[in-house]
């Protein structure tokens, strides 16, 4: 998917408003949204919210998880882990990029939550990349299978290397086929050469 | 495109694959087919004679190994231990492309040849120890440098989408894009059928009138 697709799929996500405004509440499919009742907090989507926040009719309540302290030990806990931690929310990217290009005022020290959000996303990346390493390269025998965990990568993560990984693994594991189908043969006079079985037994 | 390969019946790069002259030895004396040997205009090819045969050819001919043997086919020298010297010292160093365009595909066929194993265990350890490069490379978006003599086929084509994705990543990251385009797969889809609509109601429109 591209990323605006994940942008459109993450705007779904509820997120607290304070509006400045009276309006009976807004019957979608996805819900109901409102009554807005002028200085009463209320949580709506995000998509909705940025809408308002860009016509000046609401100010937006950063969610818990977008502070400072909460941000620094998820950092440090993702150094730590060697693996990946949870994160406080799945669309985190997408709900912190979106806040902060069109409501940066409404997030108290936005510059050092930008940098933990960026430092955090850039180790996630850095651990991405070495489990896919040790995916490519990590297994140096034909025998004994290589571990890589993959457990609460985040879907923004998940796209930013589908388009690769899945056809890359998926050449690798055909010459895999190919590699173990004449090691085991190697002393076997008898080849199926078939074009046709060949392509149809498809390795 | 379609990014997993598997080859079929029907498929443009397999027969582009299976088009390779790989160099055989004739076992037998085989009356006219002469023709198969540019090189000598005589009618008939004689026995242990050398000749350059494409590979869809040499399948057909080979399909039951031991019964109908008339060709000892020889392993193409890209696939022989010089080169698999240089792609177990360092794999990334080799001009795949260079080699020939469909390197994993054109060893996948010779493997069949080689009594050893030898060419699968090659093309697959290479193209192992490659794929890390080739990420690698898709992660260098600004690098403008032509790759295609480098890769193989398949690499190339999972070069192109990798670079594509860190792309659209790395500019949506940094929000300079500023209008959305109708996504790849819903253009595929042919889903957008207003633009069409609008279109025929026009003519039909002035048809009237």
């Amino acid at each position: 998917m591209d990323p605006e697709e994940l942008e459109f799929v993450g705007e779904s996500v509820s997120i607290g408003i304070i509006p400045n405004f009276n309006f009976d509440a807004i019957h979608l499919i996805a819900g109901t949204v409102g009554p807005f009742k002028a200085g009463l907090p209320l949580h709506i989507p995000l998509w909705l919210a940025i809408h308002l926040r860009k016509q000046q009719k609401c100010r937006i309540v950063p969610p818990n998880w977008m502070d400072r302290d909460i941000l620094e030990d998820k950092k440090e806990e993702e150094k730590r882990v060697p693996n990946f931690t949870s994160m406080p929310c799945d669309q985190y990217m997408i709900v912190s990029k979106l806040i902060f290009s069109h409501a940066s005022e409404d997030v108290p020290s936005i510059e050092e939550i930008k940098t933990f959000i960026k430092d955090i996303y850039d180790i996630r990346q850095a651990k991405l990349r070495t489990a896919i390493d040790s995916f490519f390269i990590g297994k140096k025998q034909l025998d004994g299978a290589t571990q890589v965990s993959f457990t609460n990568l985040t879907m923004f993560e998940i796209h930013t290397v589908r388009s690769f990984l899945p056809y890359a693994s998926d050449l690798i594991a055909r010459l895999e086929r190919v590699c173990q189908q004449h090691t085991s043969n190697a002393n076997d006079t008898v080849h199926s050469n078939s074009f046709f079985t060949s392509s149809s037994s498809g390795y | 495109m379609k990014r997993t390969y598997y080859p079929n019946y029907f498929s443009i790069d397999d027969i582009i694959v299976t088009q390779e002259k790989i160099p055989c030895i004739t076992e037998q004396e085989l009356s006219n087919l002469g023709f198969l040997d540019q090189s000598h205009s005589s009618t008939d090819l004689k026995a242990n004679q050398e000749v350059q045969l494409p590979l869809w050819y040499i399948l057909q001919v080979q399909k039951e190994r031991g019964r109908n043997q008339f060709y000892d086919v020889k392993i193409p020298n890209i696939y022989k231990s010089t080169y698999s010297e240089i792609c177990k010292a360092d794999a990334t160093a080799v001009d795949l492309g260079k080699l020939n365009k469909h390197f994993y595909e054109l060893g996948r066929y010779v493997s069949h040849f080689d009594r050893n194993g030898f060419v699968g265990r090659m093309i697959y350890e290479t193209c192992r120890s490659r794929m890390k490069y080739l990420k690698d490379l898709c992660n260098n978006i600004n690098n403008e440098q032509r790759n295609e003599s480098r890769l193989d086929h398949i690499e190339y084509h999972l070069f192109l989408e990798g670079s594509k994705t860190n792309k659209k990543f790395s500019e949506w990251l940094q929000e300079s894009t500023v209008n959305i385009k109708t996504s790849e797969m819903v253009v595929n889809h042919r889903k957008r059928k207003r633009a069409l609509m609008e279109a025929e109601n026009a003519i039909a429109g002035s048809q009237k009138t």
